[in-house]
């Protein structure tokens, strides 16, 4: 089904989000073609504020599913709640009633996914971090992202009101199956670009201006192809530049050292940065 | 002309094209291709190839992948270079104002406005300016970016971007202006370059294999990925085999010579009748081999199978070690004996591991490089085997560090996968290295590779 819904570069930096041609053109790809969009990069580059700055823009509800090891079908999509039934069972038993039935819409908690699909007003569905869930996890997702339903035993097939769109993210720490990414429209979010990381920093640092925005960036970006375990995100660098602005220090000479532990937070990688950034002073 | 946009034939067959090459294309995909190149109206063949990524994909390293396979399908130079990246040179042309009327007018129209048009004529020129290029030479498409990126084409750009900043931080938007520049040049040239090569397949396949069936006479080079398997196993086993002799010769010297005078001395205890024979001592000389194999762009698929041979040696026979070169000299005989097929081309795919300078061939420095990390092993039936191409980008070699490299080895053995009418060309230093080799053979298909073992099978004792 084609949906008549896109979003321009200056309509997301109306929301702050700074975004290219290139993420912009592959969400409204997914937006269109009403499919979901899997957003896969670096841990801090601005997936989930891509999913948040959408919701915002387009007045979506933003329904949060947080994958994690072990999660499942208890915290996506449904749960019974237990506590309820027993008293109810309890107090028909009591009453000398008959009794009803437990497994009802009274006794159904919803998580996201279910949130979701049941959604009377348009919301967003955000999986984050999907690559931390289990393989199980993916299995329960596919029925959803492809045909807009899922299954509970006790009450059946539930299908979607068509009022919602999901965006899921990775941080790629394991391979994704198969047949999930073929269900998605897919993104590959990198850090910002010089100029992006740019408008980012001086919408967040007030009178920053645009060389000296661009000149930060260029550090960070240089900083980030070191041989770094965690290269620092845009939120570590925005922390660091409010933190350096407000205590008006230099960003020469010795002024990354002393605050280095808000941008960089491993120790070898400070070390690495520290010792990188000096040779290239010196030459 | 703009071309029309792709049909839904043309689309399922692109689609086709891409599972037929690894590049996992979901049963949907050309469904949705069409209706979503039907919504933005898009009849441009570019666009269209622009948004069907986001069908096509689902890997960032499938990237890469799909811009060469949309290039080689739709016959066009594909790079989906991200052009919204938006630098701005302004800073580099400002410093270089006065500097204009010397600029080079490509670049200058790139600086002004680093459009992807812009930066396609850049890299047109850049290519077109190297006249030694030859795609019909066995090399990779990476060894003739290397080369052209080494020109004095590029160098005279890149010194634009030599400009001093009143401060650091000053100092790293230069760096990285220059560094995003390069990277965005080099990553056209090569799409360019791979188009070339594709547009004019036929022009450039090597016309003396068109008619061969025989997979053992065919070049390395040219095997499409079921040859290739087939062959690397092959490799594999003809190494295996070169082992197993080599195991054999140095195991048959069980007993040394008959001792004549030990023997009758013994004879004396048995009162003259020589019940026992004795027999000198064996003096173990077991053949100590180093295999020294160049991975640098311009040897391609020789390496993987090079790589792959040399495997089969290292893991049926201990007594040898494996060094890659490009610009100094690795070893990587624990990675090799553990890893076989495919997963060998994992050492190449870390290529920068192995570059010590430049990434760009050296082979005066490489042998100095094995000549110190070897400097503790006797030089006492030391073989060394080589697999190189002896392409050494005009560098010099020292005749001093040859005679080092022939006095450290009994026997010295050359596998050159270069046709024998290119070497000594252009920056080929065969004619140094001959005199020093015991042996030096082309091989680039798995029955020169026999006929190698076999001679060489008899020559390592």
């Amino acid at each position: 089904m084609i949906k008549d819904i896109s979003v321009s570069i200056k309509d997301l930096e109306s929301v702050s989000y700074f975004a290219s041609e290139y993420i912009v053109d592959a969400l409204n790809s997914a937006l269109v073609l009403n499919k979901p969009l899997l957003i896969e990069g670096p841990a801090g580059s601005g997936k989930t504020w891509l999913a948040k700055a959408l919701s915002h823009l387009m007045e979506w509800k933003l329904i949060r599913l947080q994958s994690h090891e072990g999660i499942d079908e208890d915290k996506a999509l449904y749960e019974w709640n237990y506590r309820k039934q027993l008293l109810s069972l309890q107090s028909d038993m009591d009453e000398k009633k008959n009794i009803e039935n437990i497994f009802s819409e009274e006794f159904l908690i919803e998580r996201p996914i279910l949130q979701a699909l049941r959604s009377k007003e348009m919301s967003l569905l955000l999986i984050d971090e999907v690559d931390r869930a289990d393989e199980e996890m993916e299995a329960l997702l596919l029925e959803v992202l492809a045909e807009d339903q899922v299954t509970i035993p006790e009450l059946g097939t539930i299908t979607g009101s068509n009022n919602f769109h999901t965006i899921l993210t990775s941080n790629s720490t394991r391979e994704l199956s198969d047949a999930l990414k073929r269900r998605c429209i897919y993104l590959y979010l990198d850090f910002p670009e010089i100029n992006r990381e740019a408008m980012i920093l001086r919408n967040h640092i007030e009178g920053l201006d645009q060389d000296e925005a661009e000149k930060v960036a260029s550090l960070i970006s240089y900083i980030r192809k070191l041989n770094i375990q965690k290269p620092p995100s845009i939120a570590e660098v925005i922390d660091w530049l409010r933190y350096v602005w407000f205590k008006n220090y230099s960003l020469e000479g010795n002024g990354l050292e002393k605050n280095i532990g808000i941008l960089i937070k491993n120790n070898n990688d400070q070390k690495v940065v520290l010792e990188e950034i000096e040779k290239f002073n010196s030459k | 002309m703009k071309s029309l946009i792709p049909s839904n034939k043309v689309l399922s067959e692109f689609a086709n094209f891409c599972r037929q090459n690894n590049l996992n294309v979901g049963v949907n995909a050309t469904k949705d291709a069409k209706n979503l190149l039907s919504k933005y109206k898009i009849v441009d063949i570019d666009k269209a190839i622009y948004y069907l990524q986001f069908l096509f994909i689902s890997n960032k390293k499938d990237m890469e992948k799909y811009n060469s396979l949309a290039s080689e399908f739709f016959k066009r130079n594909v790079n989906l270079v991200n052009m919204s990246k938006g630098l701005d040179y302004e800073k580099i042309l400002s410093h270089n104002k006065s500097k204009f009327k010397n600029m080079n007018t490509s670049f200058l129209n790139y600086l002004k406005s680093p459009s992807h048009d812009n930066l396609k004529q850049l890299s047109n020129d850049a290519v077109l300016s190297f006249a030694s290029l030859d795609l019909s030479r066995p090399v990779s498409i990476n060894y003739w970016v290397e080369r052209i990126m080494a020109s004095a084409y590029i160098d005279e750009i890149a010194q634009f971007f030599n400009i001093t900043s009143r401060d650091n931080l000053g100092e790293f938007q230069i760096y990285e202006l220059k560094q995003r520049f390069i990277s965005q040049l080099r990553d056209e040239i090569f799409s360019q370059l791979f188009y070339m090569k594709n547009k004019n397949k036929k022009k450039y396949a090597a016309d003396f294999l068109d008619e061969l069936s025989d997979l053992s006479e065919k070049d390395f080079l040219h095997t499409d990925k079921a040859e290739r398997k087939e062959l690397l196993q092959e490799a594999r086993k003809l190494g295996i085999q070169l082992a197993v002799k080599l195991k054999k010769q140095a195991n048959n010297r069980k007993k040394g010579r008959i001792s004549l005078r030990k023997t009758i001395r013994k004879s004396l205890s048995y009162g003259g009748s020589m019940f026992a024979i004795v027999h000198l001592s064996k003096i173990k000389r077991k053949p100590k081999l180093i295999v020294f194999c160049d991975i640098s762009g311009s040897m391609a698929l020789y390496s993987i199978f090079g790589l792959n041979f040399l495997s089969g040696i290292l893991n049926a026979f201990r007594n040898i070690k494996a060094y890659v070169f490009i610009d100094g000299s690795t070893e990587v005989t624990d990675i090799v004996r553990k890893n076989a097929g495919e997963e060998i081309s994992s050492i190449l795919g870390k290529w920068n591991n192995y570059v010590k300078l430049d990434g760009h061939s050296d082979y005066e420095l490489s042998i100095e490089s094995l000549l110190e990390s070897i400097k503790d092993i006797s030089s006492s039936n030391l073989h060394l085997l080589v697999i190189g191409d002896a392409r050494n980008n005009y560098r010099a070699i020292d005749q001093q560090v040859l005679n080092k490299f022939k006095d450290k080895f009994k026997k010295i053995y050359w596998l050159n996968p270069e046709k024998k009418q290119y070497w000594s060309t252009g920056d080929s230093i065969v004619s140094s290295i001959e005199p020093i080799c015991d042996s030096i053979e082309e091989v680039r298909n798995l029955n020169q590779l026999k006929i190698f073992v076999q001679k060489i099978s008899k020559q390592l004792v």
